[in-house]
């Protein structure tokens, strides 16, 4: 098979990936080097209906808000002008980073993004709108660089996956204080209620930490959908959780909370009973002294017995 | 997609960073002391006491202690901003297989334990154990150690075979029976006056 004609294949291939990638996902992560993102912007400008003039000056105003001025800008300058196609331009962070937030500020394209060398090279990395799939397909880049869409964000999130597991976690602890109720006519809906609060707690608290550590260790929560941080949280979550139930011997904090409760509930049934008495001391009142008792009550003037 | 970037990440501060690395070292300390703490608890099969509490997961959870310094170890190279893309999957593959890992060694460790804990004439009093997740298994070496009665002063009780045991006294069933309708009377004068 002749190098074109696999190179031709690789193409179309990497086409149809970037393709299932847009149509599968609601979002996308990209990472595009200097020249891939100038691309990237020139042909989204484009398709906005800007002519070279204004592209030029718009590159020019993104520049001048950020208040730099790259070195390779003049260079490049002409042949934006003149719409040439290919730019090999390797503008500076700042200057990366000036065109990035003036996309931004445009709010069409992306939202979140991020500019860091890699190699001694800046890259922008950023998580697009569903409206700035049509741009990344259309760039020469895209279709060419291997590299440049970095992976789809799955529609399962962590924070899902998160969810997910705490859901569990509340099921199977349900589960197991229901047994214990089911089978323990001793325990009561304190123990139930108390043990529950304890493991829920206790595995919030697990997969927050779990989660933050793992985030860090990414580096930034944006990366936090692919299935091996998800992986990690989870992994780490179920370790911490159990590690805590052990060390802070889980069973004596339910019994405490129960006990707490039990409490609640006395003091709840002694002040019903304390109603009731004055309810039943007010009933006698009445029944002995009508009128007395509207005295008391509303402050009538009464004077003893002469209204009997 | 395969192609992964190069490195994705954003710069982590160092409070943000020197945080996780607190709560998960934190993590190996507290690990190690319950370990400790379990070794000891088995160390008194041997002296035939009356009843210890086992939590079977511990010993095991020391096989997640590299996943755990793996994953410190990310964080330090974040700060740092010397993370590779490299070395980050090689760390997720690495805390990743070490669960499997894990689940193996506590399904091992357990069949074990609590196989010798039978040998050595030990029973599982249920009464005691609790229902929380990870609430320590209560065994003891007479069945009548167990009293379903002692359900709702459980926490009491072990506490009081506990001190026992720190007394270097001989707990007896009769004792036991005792402490346990002490612990009750005052549960009840507490909790059922009404």
């Amino acid at each position: 098979m002749s190098t074109y004609a696999r190179s031709t294949i690789a193409e179309k291939q990497r086409h149809h990936q970037i393709h299932k990638a847009i149509k599968n996902n609601q979002h996308t992560l990209v990472q595009m080097n200097s020249q891939e993102f100038i691309d990237y912007v020139l042909h989204t400008l484009r398709l906005q209906g800007k002519e070279q003039q204004q592209i030029v000056e718009w590159f020019e105003n993104a520049f001048q808000k950020a208040g730099v001025n790259p070195q390779s800008w003049e260079q490049y300058k002409a042949s934006i002008k003149t719409g040439t196609g290919f730019i090999p331009w390797g503008v500076d962070v700042v200057g990366l980073g000036a065109i990035a937030l003036e996309m931004k500020r445009d709010g069409n394209t992306f939202s979140k993004y991020y500019v860091k060398t890699y190699n001694g090279k800046p890259n922008v990395v950023f998580k697009g709108y569903s409206g700035f799939r049509k741009h990344l397909t259309g760039t020469k880049y895209l279709a060419s660089n291997p590299k440049v869409v970095s992976f789809g964000i799955g529609k399962l999130g962590v924070a899902k996956s998160i969810k997910t597991g705490f859901v569990v976690t509340v099921i199977i602890s349900a589960t197991f204080h229901a047994f214990e109720q089911m089978l323990n006519d001793q325990a009561t809906w304190h123990d139930f209620v108390g043990g529950m609060a304890v493991d829920v707690g206790i595995a919030a608290a697990a997969s927050g930490i779990a989660w933050g550590a793992v985030a860090t260790y990414i580096g930034g929560t944006v990366a936090m959908a692919a299935v091996g941080p998800m992986l990690a949280v989870v992994v780490v979550g179920a370790a911490l959780m159990m590690l805590t139930t052990a060390f802070v011997d889980s069973d004596a904090l339910s019994k405490n909370l129960s006990d707490s409760l039990r409490e609640a509930e006395q003091q709840f049934k002694q002040g019903l009973l304390n109603v009731q008495y004055e309810i039943n001391r007010v009933e006698r009142m009445f029944d002995a002294d009508p009128i007395g008792f509207i005295h008391r009550l509303f402050g009538i003037p009464y004077f003893g017995t002469q209204f009997r | 997609m395969k192609d992964a970037i190069e490195v994705c990440s954003k710069p982590i501060s160092p409070l943000q960073g020197g945080v996780f690395i607190t709560l998960l070292l934190g993590g190996v300390f507290a690990l190690v002391m319950t370990a400790l703490n379990e070794f000891a608890m088995l160390e008194r099969i041997k002296e035939g006491v009356a009843l210890v509490k086992v939590r079977n997961v511990v010993l095991p959870l020391l096989s997640m202690i590299p996943a755990f310094l793996v994953l410190a170890w990310g964080i330090v190279h974040q700060v740092k901003q010397t993370m590779t893309v490299e070395k980050q999957k090689k760390g997720l593959v690495f805390i990743g297989s070490s669960f499997p890992i894990f689940l193996l060694v506590w399904l091992i460790y357990n069949t074990q334990v609590m196989g010798w804990l039978e040998s050595q004439g030990y029973s599982q009093c249920t009464w005691y154990s609790g229902a929380s997740m990870g609430a320590a298994k209560v065994m003891v070496s007479k069945r009548e150690f167990c009293i379903k009665e002692g359900y709702q002063v459980r926490i009491d009780l072990l506490d009081w075979f506990e001190a026992q045991h720190q007394s270097g006294q001989k707990t007896t069933v009769k004792q036991a029976r005792n402490k346990q309708s002490e612990l009750l009377a005052k549960h009840k004068a507490r909790f059922d006056l009404l």
